[in-house]
């Protein structure tokens, strides 16, 4: 028998199967990511650029109002199987037929000509996915908290979502780029359109049956109020919930890496020319980051979670100031490139695996504490809100960065048919400084929050206690209502 | 098959109301306690099983032997 401090309410069985839901959903969303959901729309759709970048900045405007509005409507939810779980039976269904409508769009107008029919095909198919996603993914989100009262069992929930999809999405975005390459190079005599259905499908059926497993096999187990909280007080409650506005305040500065993403392509495209070489970077930081995976109980036990986005702050800093230095002359050289990079990419690698876990675990702790002051919880609400900031975030940062391109002296001119680009005296080393140096810099403002940021040692446990005899006095009153 | 954790009748999957068609008990929250120990034994055998596996493996058996 395990010591009471040993104590868990969720399996292997079960933690595997919400695993293996997350890794649906990473299969599905995969393709829909903006990159590819873009290159969807023009390429294969035939849709012009720009009624598909105006539908994307429609629909993100949309989400600000929808997310929430979602949110606190789950947040009212009470059924027998609980308030988040009842989502997760219901929505997979549906959600497999909206992807496949999505990406069936081109094959299933073959016939049509018309743009106009296209365009509200593009605005049907993609703002009812998008919909459809939303009441899917945040009762999921909520789920690693509300599965069980336990922080052991919060963790290991978590970690497995995010191995487990953290593959899957490999997988997915292999299987899309070399169908769309043997589609491309005539190795398969596919057109694109198919390749685009054929990925619907298999999103579908695979992604989405994965992902029904979390409505099968996990359960809640914390007492909800039975009271529904109505909109207003969901939007309320948010804004008095301090700890969670730190940590959503944090995320905003923090995901202004979302630079590293744009400049690692134009500087492995513009730089060394050679894309492919991105690959080779990759491989080292991404087994390292899965077997960070181990370690994750013995770090949680000597460091408590604010310490740990502490130490994750400095050593992407660090670590960001070391390799800029390390390559400060040396940055088109490919002998000195590839290993300052694959050290920036372990280093990172590591601290982000133990980052994400942490990072959904304290929204859980924020929820705990604001059950606490009002007897509430709001899983719905908040994971809602993170995500909806997450979204805007980085798509202000992407934005931001492709500004960035031409003040350091990046253009690209059509030349016989082709884009070729154009580049000033120092674009290079500035592209290297944005890649390697600045993302670390920025990420660590995220840090600031943190100073305020105090639900850590005892202060946690003590709520964890009174919240615990809270839901037992709920409990009994359910249990004397029910004689 | 769904039951109802009071009368054990079978309850449709596709049935979402909080309260027992058959006796009207809370089914998610009736004996919630008891359920909740259920759930703890029954997390506790997979966790033994698991950890028993993981001795198998030789690089794992310093750490995993009790
Ligand atoms: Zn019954």
């Amino acid at each position: 028998m395990n010591p009471e401090g040993e104590k868990r309410y969720v399996g292997y069985g079960e933690a595997l199967a919400y695993g293996f839901a997350a890794g649906g959903k990473a299969f599905v969303t995969t393709p829909t990511q903006s990159g590819y959901l873009s290159l969807f729309f023009t390429k294969v759709f035939g849709l012009p650029a720009g009624s598909v970048s105006f539908m994307m900045l429609l629909s993100g405007l949309w989400d600000a109002i929808n997310d929430p509005l979602i949110g606190s409507l789950i947040d009212k939810t009470r059924t027998g199987y609980g308030k988040l779980r009842a989502w997760l039976i219901i929505t997979p269904l549906p959600f497999a037929v909206l992807t496949v409508t999505l990406f069936g769009g081109p094959s299933f107008l073959g016939g049509v000509n018309s743009v106009g029919v296209k365009i509200a095909y593009m605005y049907v198919s993609y703002i009812l996915w998008e919909l459809c996603f939303t009441f899917a993914d945040v009762p999921f989100n909520g789920m690693t908290t509300a599965v069980s009262p336990l922080a052991r069992d919060r963790t290991r929930v978590i970690s497995f979502s995010t191995f487990i999809s953290g593959i899957v999405a490999g997988a997915a975005q292999t299987l899309l780029l070399s169908l769309m390459d043997a589609s491309e190079k005539g190795i398969w005599n596919i057109s694109l359109r198919t390749v685009f259905l054929l990925i619907g499908v298999i999103s579908a059926v695979f992604g989405g049956g994965l992902f029904s497993l979390a409505g099968i096999f996990t359960k809640e187990r914390i007492v909800q109020s039975a009271r529904q909280p109505s909109i207003i007080e969901g939007f309320k409650v948010l804004i008095h919930n301090k700890p969670l506005v730190l940590i959503v305040l944090s995320n905003m500065l923090m995901s202004a890496g979302g630079l590293y993403n744009v400049f690692t392509t134009y500087y492995f495209a513009e730089v060394l020319k050679l894309n492919s070489l991105k690959l080779l970077i990759d491989i080292p930081g991404g087994a390292v980051g899965i077997g960070t995976y181990p370690f994750i109980p013995a770090i949680k036990r000597k460091f408590d979670n604010k310490q740990i986005m502490i130490i994750h702050f400095i050593s992407k800093a660090a670590v960001g100031i070391v390799c800029f230095f390390a390559g400060f002359r040396h940055y088109t050289s490919k002998a000195v490139a590839v290993p300052v990079l694959m050290l920036l990419n372990i280093v990172i690698s590591i601290v982000n695996t133990v980052k994400n876990i942490i990072s959904t675990e304290m929204i859980g702790d924020a929820i705990d504490y604001m059950e606490l002051e009002t007897g509430e919880r709001n899983e719905g609400v908040s994971f809602a809100v993170s995500s909806f900031f997450g979204k805007l975030t980085s798509s202000v940062s992407t934005s931001i960065a492709t500004a960035v391109l031409p003040r350091i002296g990046l253009s690209y001119k059509t030349v016989g048919g082709q884009q070729v680009s154009v580049k000033g005296e120092k674009t290079d080393f500035y592209i290297w400084m944005f890649y390697v140096l600045i993302p670390q810099l920025v990420n660590a403002l995220g840090v600031i929050p943190y100073f305020w940021y105090n639900l850590t040692g005892k202060r946690l446990e003590s709520i964890r206690a009174q919240l615990a005899l809270r839901r037992e006095e709920l409990l009994a009153e359910l249990e004397s209502a029910e004689e | 098959m769904r039951k109802c954790p009071k009368c054990e009748k079978r309850l449709s999957p596709f049935y979402f109301g909080t309260e027992c068609k058959h006796c009207g008990a809370d089914i998610l929250y009736y004996h919630f306690d008891e359920r909740l120990e259920q759930d703890a034994a029954k997390a506790e055998v997979q966790e033994e099983k698991v950890q028993r596996l993981l001795g198998k493996l030789p690089f794992l058996r310093k750490k995993y032997k009790n």
